[in-house]
């Protein structure tokens, strides 16, 4: 045997495909953990989401006396009000994203 | 014809994946996991668990970076992409933890390997004793029939050093087959 023969040989050997791998659960088992991610994934927005409202209770502690004064003027009830969307907005744009 | 129909199907499962649809999703993983798994598993040598839970690693990245995929090259290079670069972060945690001393045996001369002809009667495991980067361009190029330029695109190197590593690695197979038949010969 000579050398070109054994390059042949070679040659044959590397350009054989690989085989073929049946599925035995395979897919399935993305599926699951794509689910599990999925779930985590709504777990930590809806907490944060839930700190994000509890903030804004503590940081803007709404009173009668507070409302009255808000209603009152209208360039702090924008304010007030942008305040109050911006966080709810991008938790939105997060999860929907 | 038929050929032009699965390209078609192929693209509209994409686009439909892109835009949210699992079930197109599942099907591409369906389509594709026997290619990506069959690639770990060459990578992982013969650590087949391993390689099934990085390619299932490959797949979730896959549906979070679907927006990514332009179309520029075939799906299933950019898959192969994705599990190449996993099997990288991997192997190279592994290698810090000291838990897997792939390495040592990657980088072993293929001398240190001939006086084992059983060893060598096996292709895939005359392989796993090539460099990672040997073994993932043969595997791409030769094996899976990819160009140079998409395995290049997916190890994310200069298309000289694909070449490159093609031919030291097929140099060092075909010296382990040579060193093999001879041994062969000899005690028939």
């Amino acid at each position: 045997m000579n050398r070109e023969s054994f390059e042949t040989d070679l040659d044959a050997l590397l350009s054989a495909p690989l085989e073929p791998i049946a599925d035995n659960g395979f897919v399935a088992k993305v599926l699951a953990r794509l689910e599990k991610k999925k779930r985590t994934r709504d777990i930590v927005l809806g907490a944060a989401f839930l700190v994000a409202s509890v903030d804004l209770v503590v940081a803007f502690p709404v009173s009668a006396f507070m409302v009255a004064d808000v209603l009152a003027n209208p360039a702090v009830a924008a304010v007030a009000l942008i305040a109050v969307l911006t966080p709810l907005v991008s938790f939105a744009i997060i999860a929907g994203d | 014809m038929r050929d032009m129909a699965e390209i078609d199907m192929m693209q509209s499962l994409i686009t439909a994946a892109q835009s949210g649809s699992d079930y197109a999703f599942t099907r591409l993983v369906r389509l594709h996991q026997s290619s990506v798994r069959a690639f770990l598993r060459r990578l992982c040598k013969t650590d087949v668990s391993l390689a099934d839970d990085l390619a299932q690693e490959c797949f979730l990245k896959a549906h979070g970076k679907m927006g990514s995929y332009d179309g520029e090259g075939s799906f299933l290079s950019w898959l192969f992409g994705i599990a190449y670069r996993i099997f990288l972060d991997d192997y190279r945690k592994r290698k810090r933890r000291k838990l897997l001393d792939i390495e040592r045996s990657a980088c072993a001369p293929v001398e240190s390997i001939a006086p084992n002809i059983d060893m060598k009667l096996d292709l895939e495991r005359a392989l796993s004793f090539l460099k990672i980067e040997e073994r993932t361009a043969i595997t791409l190029c030769l094996t899976s029939g990819m160009s140079h330029s998409e395995a290049a695109q997916i190890m994310d190197m200069p298309l000289g050093s694909v070449k490159s590593h093609i031919a030291r690695g097929r140099t060092k197979l075909a010296e382990a087959l040579h060193v093999w038949k001879k041994e062969r010969l000899q005690s028939e």
